[in-house]
């Protein structure tokens, strides 16, 4: 097991969190840890594509890319944020904290970042 | 003579009568707030007294008051009612909120999350909030020291009027 995928494993011990997963830009999956109602190759997918279009409509408009979308949704929450060329994202429970979430989520990045730059 | 000018009377009396009735009924009141919510709150009252700003627009308003909000929209189909800093209708800010909410849905729908209610996006410009309910979106542009919980509460009650408003009529 590498590092970056030992770090999102970690991220998984988080109460409340489903899963966490790093993907590209294009929509490839460098390292993921999910539960087992989530696909990482259609996490991948969306989650590309959701980062891809409102960067291109925020770059477009004038605004500068995003450094982390949050998603709240009436079955569950995510959040993805930028780390370098890829994207950090983490699943969690509906009922997840909101202020928390903010916190454990730049936790999270820091620590996948740390573990990418020494792999 | 005499007795046209006696009817003509009548009948203005009686379409004066009517009016003041029309606008006492909830009923109409109802379709009023309808009629300003579909057409983005710019439609004034037709019964030729004073209009009052519509619903959706005072909530904007009061969303733009908060500290730290630069700007607010409330997008319902292919009409928008703007508060702030909003030069027309090509502000790329609406483009960005349809663009998001739309993306947004996906992701949550092909996650099995369901309804994407909520979408903030933070980076250098602030932080942008967008609440989605049916067919309504109102989002918001906040800078970095703006209370985000408190703006997407008052986005969601916003949001959740709106559709409130077309399902009485309907």
């Amino acid at each position: 097991m590498n590092q970056l995928q030992e770090a999102l494993t970690g991220v998984l011990v988080t109460p409340d969190v489903r899963g966490a997963a790093v993907v590209t830009a294009d929509g490839l999956v460098a390292a993921s840890a999910l539960g087992p109602e989530l696909d990482p190759d259609a996490l991948a997918g969306v989650a590309s594509f959701l980062v891809v279009t409102t960067d291109r409509s925020l770059v477009e408009g004038g605004y500068g890319s995003s450094d982390r979308l949050t998603v709240r949704a009436a079955a569950g929450q995510a959040v993805l944020s930028k780390i370098g060329e890829s994207y950090l994202v983490v699943i969690y429970d509906q009922d997840a904290d909101v202020t928390q979430i903010g916190e454990e989520a730049a936790a999270a990045v820091e620590q996948v970042r740390l573990s990418a730059r020494m792999a | 003579m005499r007795l046209i000018q006696r009817i003509k009377q009548w009948a203005a009396r009686r379409r004066f009568a009517q009016r003041a009735t029309r606008a006492r009924s909830p009923s109409t009141q109802a379709s009023v707030t309808t009629a300003q919510a579909q057409s983005g709150g710019l439609a004034a009252a037709e019964s030729g007294g004073v209009a009052e700003p519509p619903r959706s627009m005072v909530g904007l308003t009061r969303i733009t008051s908060l500290a730290g909000v630069d700007k607010a929209a409330l997008i319902r189909g292919s009409k928008a009612v703007v508060s702030g800093a909003i030069r027309d209708g090509r502000d790329p800010f609406l483009r960005i909120v349809r663009v998001t909410a739309k993306s947004a849905h996906r992701f949550a729908r092909r996650n099995g999350l369901g309804n994407a209610a909520e979408t903030v996006m933070e980076g250098g410009f602030g932080c942008i909030c967008v609440c989605v309910r049916g067919d309504a979106l109102a989002a918001a542009q906040t800078s970095s020291r703006a209370q985000v919980g408190a703006v997407l509460e008052q986005l969601q009650a916003l949001v959740s009027g709106a559709v409130g408003a077309v399902e009485v009529s309907s």
